[in-house]
């Protein structure tokens, strides 16, 4: 198994808005991924 | 990130775990993975030590000895017998990981987890997540918003944009690409520029001061620049390929440099 994680084509949609459209993505056995929004506003921590 | 632990189901698609489709009764398989979504919540008024051991009898894996291993990866043994509600927000974080890993997940997934961390803590999660992925074989899926850390922490990248993957890239794959020069310093640049010409057919080069030389043409690799400078008696007092920022690579994929992955 090379990929311990894959999505195919995955996609969700919250009150009418998509937020994650058609992600296709995988995390390699062993490796590290990031994934990197870079159009969204990081959260506050308390 | 709340999809790919069950939390939440997708409108459509499909996540595929150790090679298996996700589906909402795949308990099994969620037991192999470790996350921290959002932020880790805890019994403050129980002891971190409780902490860990009633989550690993939720998670049905008994085995005393992996708590202490947990704790003293995280560097919280010796204090895990305090209440986690005297605890700091980094103390906290690593606790977070800890319980992440206390059942020897093959998978650990998570949320911006340097998010809120001072300059201390974020160096810790680094270090941590780091010796996780190179020591122990765990595979990480990490979510962040943090350009800066992506360096240190990633082996590959997946770059999002409005909710659309428009790139997914090896780390490496992105320093090759991004290289801008190879720059060194010797004590003779009048020598190096004439081995660079000759040897290497190298002549886009720029000449910095009395010790400085920058090639801009990038077709032979660094080692082997370096060899030939050597083999041909210059003195090369050190040597580095100069890379534009990951920022610049990321924004420049933003302003319409990505196709849909």
């Amino acid at each position: 198994m090379t990929y311990v994680l894959q999505t195919h084509r995955l996609s969700k949609t919250f009150k009418g808005k998509e937020s994650v459209s058609e992600v296709s993505m995988r995390v390699k056995k062993g490796k590290s991924t990031v994934s990197l929004d870079l159009t969204e506003r990081a959260r506050p921590r308390l | 990130m709340k999809m790919l632990t069950n939390l939440i189901k997708p409108t459509s698609g499909e996540i595929e775990l150790f090679g298996e489709k996700l589906t909402p009764t795949s308990y099994s398989m969620l037991g192999r993975m470790g996350s921290i979504i959002e932020y880790p919540i805890f019994y403050d008024k129980l002891t971190a030590r409780a902490n860990l051991e009633l989550h690993c009898e939720y998670m049905g894996y008994y085995n005393k000895k992996a708590i202490d291993e947990a704790l003293d990866l995280v560097q919280l043994r010796g204090i895990d017998g305090k209440p986690v509600k005297d605890f700091s927000l980094g103390m906290k974080q690593r606790l977070g990981i800890a319980r992440a890993i206390a059942t020897k997940p093959e998978l650990l997934i998570l949320d911006e987890p340097i998010n809120g961390l001072d300059p201390v803590g974020i160096r810790e999660i680094r270090q941590l997540l780091r010796i996780l992925s190179q020591e122990y074989g765990i595979s990480i899926l990490i979510s962040s918003h943090l350009l800066a850390e992506i360096e240190q922490l990633a082996d590959t990248i997946g770059v999002i944009n409005h909710g659309r993957l428009i790139q997914e890239v090896s780390l490496e794959q992105v320093r090759v690409t991004n290289a801008e020069y190879i720059e060194f310093h010797t004590n003779d640049c009048v020598k190096a520029a004439y081995v660079l010409s000759h040897h290497l057919n190298i002549s886009n080069i720029r000449v910095i001061g009395n010790r400085t030389i920058r090639i801009y043409d990038l077709s032979t690799p660094l080692p082997q620049v370096n060899k030939v400078l050597i083999l041909n008696d210059v003195a090369v007092e050190s040597i580095h390929q100069k890379n534009s920022s990951l920022e610049e690579y990321f924004l420049g994929l933003l302003n319409g440099g990505g196709q849909s992955a």
